[in-house]
Formats: C-alpha cells, sequence, structure tokens
C-alpha cells in the first residue's frame, strides 16, 4: 500500500491512508505527499483475530468519515483484505461512495477450515460483492472469487503478483467512481 | 433503538423491555423504528402499535462464539439501519442502543451517519460474574465501557445500577440517569378458571411459592431450595421454578438431596400467558437473587398482585419497601428467606395488604406510558444539545444510495 500511494500522489492523487498501530500517534504527513493516520483498536482484550478486526473496523469507519467529509472531488476507498472490508461497506452505505477491494490471497486457500474461515470467508465474499472492482494476485484466484462467489468478471482486474501500475489502478478507480453505487450488484444471477 | 432481541424472540428482560418502552414513546409521538434480530416466522418489516420493527439475518456466517457472532450480526445491523436511515427524510434522529450486544452497530452508525448516541446498560459483565475470569468477559467488559464512553447519555433502570456502572466506568454524574424498567398491568387481567389452572400445579392443600428467573447461581434458586425445608415445617406449600438455565440438573439434585423433590416443580421454559397466570394464582413469589440489576419479574409479580418476597439486593433494594409493598429477606441467607416466604404465607391478611399496595405502586410508578414519558425527556435534551452544535451530517452529502 505503500508503493501504491507513493505512485498515486506522484499521478497527482490525494491519498489518506488509514492503518492500525499499537499506540495512537495521530496523522503523519509523509515527504512523499499522503497522509498515514494510525489507528488503535479501543478494545485491548479479544478473543480471536475476527472480533479483533470487527471492533477495528468502527474505528477505521470513524477515521475515513472525518477524512472524507472534509475533502472535496470524488472519493473512493480502497479496501486491502477482508480485514477493512466492514469499513468500505458501512462507507459505501453512508457516504454513498465506491469502493475497490484488494485481495492478496483467499481464506479458501489459506485455512483448512478453522472455526473463523466461515466468518472470515463471508467477508471475504461482501467485499468482491460489495467492491465496485476487485484486484487479484493472479488468474487462479479470479476463477476461484469468479466460481466460488458469483462475481461478475468486469468487476475482477489481476494484477500480477500485484506489481505496481499506478495507472492501471487509477483506470479502475475511475471505472468505480463512475458507477453507480448500488448494493451488492457485482453478482452473477444464477 | 437497536436491541439484539425483541419480541417474539425473547432471550431475556432487554425484549420486554424494549417493547414496553417503543410503544410507550410511539404513544407519545415519538417515531420509534427498532431494529433487531430475525426470529423464525416474524416479518423482515413490520409496523406494530406505532413501532416499526426490522428484523436483520442475524446468521449470515457461521461463527465459534457468541462474542464473535454478536460482532458478525453488529455489521449486519449496521448495514442495515444504514441503508433505512440514510433514506430518512430529515428529521433529527437519536440512536438508542440497548447492551453491549449492539455497541459496535451503534457507535458505527454514530459516526458514520453522524447522529447522537445513548445507550440503557442493562447490567454489566462485572456483575454478571462477579470476577472477570476469561478473555471473553474482560472483552464483553471493555465493549462496555467503549458503549458508555461513546454514548451522550447512559440510562441505568436503578439506583444501584447507575452507582455500579457510573464507578465501574468511570463515567461523570451528569452523564447517567436513571430511569425504571416500566410493566404493562393490562397484561394480568382478564379471566381463566383459576381453580383449573392450579390444579395443574399444586394441590388444593398447598400453597403456591413461584420462582421466576434463568436457573444461573446469580438468581438464587439454590437458596430458595435451601429454605424450603424451613417453610414446610410451618406450611404446606409447592415451589415452581420457571424457565432454565446451566444449573437446572444442579438444582434438581439438591431438591432431592433435601428431601423436598415432592414439594418441588421445575417447569422449563414458561410461556408468557401460562407465566401470567401462574403469577396470579401464587400466594408468594419468591426471588431470591445474589445480583439483581433491576428485578423486572417482581414488578410483573407486583402487577399480577402476588405479594413478592425478594433479596435485598440491587433494584429489588429500590422496588420494594418491607412491609408494605413485599417483604425482603437478607441475600444468600436461607434462614431469613424461609422467615419471609412464611411470614407471607401464614398471615392471609398481611399478604392481602401487600398485593393492594403492590400494585397501587406499580400503577402510579411503574406504567410504561410514565417510563416513556421520562425517556423521552432525556431524548429531547440530548437532541438539543446535538443540534446546537455542528457536529453533524453536512447537507452537501445527499443520502442517497440506490439499492437492489
Amino acid at each position: 500500500m505503500e508503493a501504491l500511494a507513493k505512485a498515486l500522489v506522484t499521478a497527482s492523487h490525494a491519498v489518506d491512508v488509514i492503518t492500525f498501530h499499537e499506540s495512537i500517534t495521530g496523522t503523519e504527513r509523509r515527504k512523499e505527499g499522503f497522509q498515514v493516520h494510525r489507528i488503535g483498536n479501543i478494545i485491548r482484550t479479544h478473543v480471536n483475530i475476527v472480533t479483533w478486526a470487527m471492533i477495528l473496523n468502527t474505528e477505521f469507519e470513524r477515521v475515513a468519515t472525518d477524512i472524507m467529509l472534509a475533502s472535496e472531488g470524488e472519493q473512493v476507498v480502497h479496501a486491502s483484505e477482508w480485514l477493512c472490508v466492514p469499513a468500505a461497506v458501512q462507507l459505501k452505505r453512508t457516504l454513498t461512495v465506491p469502493f475497490v477491494l484488494s485481495l492478496h490471497s483467499l481464506e479458501s486457500n489459506r485455512s483448512s477450515g478453522g472455526p473463523l474461515s466461515g466468518a472470515i470467508t463471508y467477508l471475504e465474499r461482501l467485499g468482491c460483492t460489495e467492491a465496485s472492482q476487485v484486484f487479484l494476485r493472479d488468474n487462479n484466484m479470479a476463477g476461484t472469487v469468479k466460481g466460488t462467489y458469483g462475481i461478475l468478471e468486469d468487476a475482477l482486474i489481476v494484477v500480477p503478483s500485484f506489481r505496481l501500475d499506478a495507472e492501471k489502478f487509477v483506470r479502475r478507480y475511475e471505472i468505480a467512481a463512475a458507477s453507480p453505487t448500488t448494493y451488492g450488484s457485482r453478482v452473477e444471477s444464477h | 433503538m437497536l436491541s439484539w432481541e425483541y419480541p417474539p424472540r425473547i432471550v431475556g428482560g432487554i425484549a420486554r423491555h424494549v417493547y414496553g418502552l417503543s410503544r410507550g414513546l410511539a404513544k407519545l409521538g415519538v417515531d420509534v423504528s427498532v431494529f433487531t434480530c430475525e426470529f423464525p416466522g416474524a416479518p423482515r418489516e413490520e409496523k406494530l402499535d406505532g413501532v416499526r420493527i426490522f428484523r436483520v439475518d442475524s446468521y449470515k456466517a457461521p461463527t465459534p462464539n457468541l462474542a464473535t457472532w454478536d460482532l458478525m450480526m453488529n455489521q449486519s445491523m449496521e448495514e442495515f439501519a444504514a441503508e433505512i436511515l440514510s433514506s430518512n427524510s430529515g428529521d433529527p434522529v437519536l440512536l438508542h442502543a440497548h447492551e453491549w450486544l449492539v455497541a459496535k452497530a451503534a457507535i458505527g452508525l454514530k459516526h458514520t451517519l453522524r447522529l447522537p448516541m445513548m445507550a440503557t446498560i442493562h447490567a454489566t459483565e462485572a456483575g454478571r460474574r462477579y470476577v472477570l475470569h476469561d478473555d471473553n468477559e474482560r472483552m464483553i467488559d471493555q465493549i462496555e465501557y467503549w458503549l458508555t464512553f461513546e454514548a451522550w447519555r447512559i440510562i441505568c433502570c436503578s439506583r444501584y445500577m447507575t452507582r455500579q456502572v457510573s464507578a465501574q466506568f468511570s463515567l461523570p454524574a451528569d452523564k447517567t440517569i436513571t430511569i425504571p424498567n416500566g410493566v404493562d398491568v393490562s397484561d394480568f387481567v382478564g379471566t381463566f378458571n383459576k381453580r383449573n389452572f392450579r390444579r395443574e400445579f399444586a394441590s388444593p392443600a398447598e400453597k403456591i411459592v413461584l420462582f421466576v428467573g434463568r436457573l444461573v447461581y446469580e438468581k438464587g434458586a439454590g437458596v430458595l431450595l435451601e429454605a424450603i425445608p424451613r417453610v414446610l415445617q410451618k406450611v404446606n406449600c409447592k415451589v415452581i421454578i420457571g424457565s432454565e438455565g446451566y444449573m437446572k440438573e444442579e438444582l434438581l439434585a439438591k431438591a432431592k438431596r433435601l428431601g423436598i423433590d415432592q414439594h418441588v416443580v421445575f417447569t422449563g421454559y414458561i410461556d408468557e400467558t401460562t407465566l401470567r397466570r401462574l403469577y396470579r394464582v401464587a400466594d408468594a413469589c419468591a426471588f431470591p437473587s445474589l445480583y439483581e440489576p433491576f428485578g423486572i419479574v417482581a414488578l410483573e409479580a407486583m402487577a399480577a398482585k402476588a405479594p413478592v418476597v425478594v433479596s435485598d439486593v440491587g433494584g429489588f433494594s429500590e422496588i420494594v419497601n418491607d412491609g408494605v409493598n413485599g417483604v425482603k429477606a437478607i441475600p444468600n441467607d436461607a434462614e431469613s428467606l424461609a422467615a419471609s416466604i412464611i411470614r407471607v404465607l401464614d398471615d392471609p391478611a398481611y399478604a392481602e395488604n401487600l398485593r393492594a399496595n403492590a400494585a397501587k405502586i406499580v400503577q402510579d410508578q411503574y406504567s410504561w406510558n410514565q417510563i416513556a414519558v421520562l425517556t423521552k425527556i432525556i431524548y429531547e435534551e440530548v437532541l438539543e444539545a446535538y443540534l446546537k452544535g455542528s457536529w453533524r451530517m453536512p447537507q452537501r452529502r445527499s443520502w442517497h444510495a440506490t439499492g437492489t
């Protein structure tokens, strides 16, 4: 995400990155021209990664809403992995902004069906369904997402090994921004 | 309002509370929408007694425990409520969360829609558990703190709970307010054949002592069983233990060990109609809780004109005036409890006086209309403060989204 942020700034786009940090450090203005907002998890004790992520997403929502309401122009939310999907979906609902999703790997490939796999897979599917564009690392992933989640092919973009191509991302942001913000529309009807 | 339970989904006391309060507020002209979990056979959307009810699919993903399920459910509730609230015509909206179980959705909606949010804390995890034993309980405790931190005002149902919540979460005094639970007296009228109904549970020679409450440690059913041998020395009675809980097997064994199993009936879950009738044929209702944030069962019994015997704890201490509208017993003291039950069963005139006083106090102080009036005042205070400030969704953001 850091390399993408740098490339986007170079291409004259304003970028705010919201990410986790164990201690709240406030907003950092990077010399490359983008801003990093580090948030903490207000709940210190968790029983698993899903409860941790769900609570953290509420803080993502709060900070992102404040940033986006203070900003002008077209806006796109770029969520990285299932861990950020809840906030991206909520921001789409409340601010009517599209979001794009990057999936570096899929739960079905990572896990052999642990107790949290169902919840993580649900969030992954939710993200794919709600996102205007989904960036994937390879064609295998694209095939799985299309076949398992029924996502329309024109919403899937394969970026081999996530090799950086800012232009490619920007083109897709523009497609996402120009699309009507619909709920759960990126799915093939069966 | 956000609540994980609403009739017909009834898990504990929150469903009845939200039901009574929402209807009471609607009667006062407040436009109330309740977001809650789905229930088999209940419509996803309906309007009842002026209250709009939205039921959310809460089982979209398999989860390994209650806390994970709850946060996933909150995601669905937050998404759905955002869609509904985003189409709001522009009237001021206030969010009212009931318990930690809807904290994530309430706080998320507060920030993403920039709406004022307040919460009712019905009980705390620390109060329920005495000691926070594991990460699950510690997490719930911290979510409760988070909710009280984010809410503009906190309602508790008793002064006892207000003190506990304020101390535990270090809340400023002007953030909390005590508004009691309510009860609908009209639920406890109507005719039925009391003699025949009573025979289903006890012989004519036996007095009925009714216990209602989850069979968990803090509700004190074990203390009641320990008191019964003493009561039986004075008065022939049948104890009816309503509902279920993890202690049921232990209590069954205890009744047998005490030699009173012929005098105790474990009914399992009781439907609303049967429960209300049981209150009305009971000669005494015994609620020997060790921890009781409010004690809605005492109000229900009083509304049904049943004499109540309660332990002198928490909300019970505030509802019952000893010897006036009920009798108090020393908490976790079987001898004291037995003496109080005998006093009620053995003195019909005394019991009759308790019944009459209790019914009047319930009518005067605990009607849902009265509770709704007090709650509406707090709503108005919060909305007034909100509207004076500038923290809200800018006009340029048209709250429009296309649903499919």
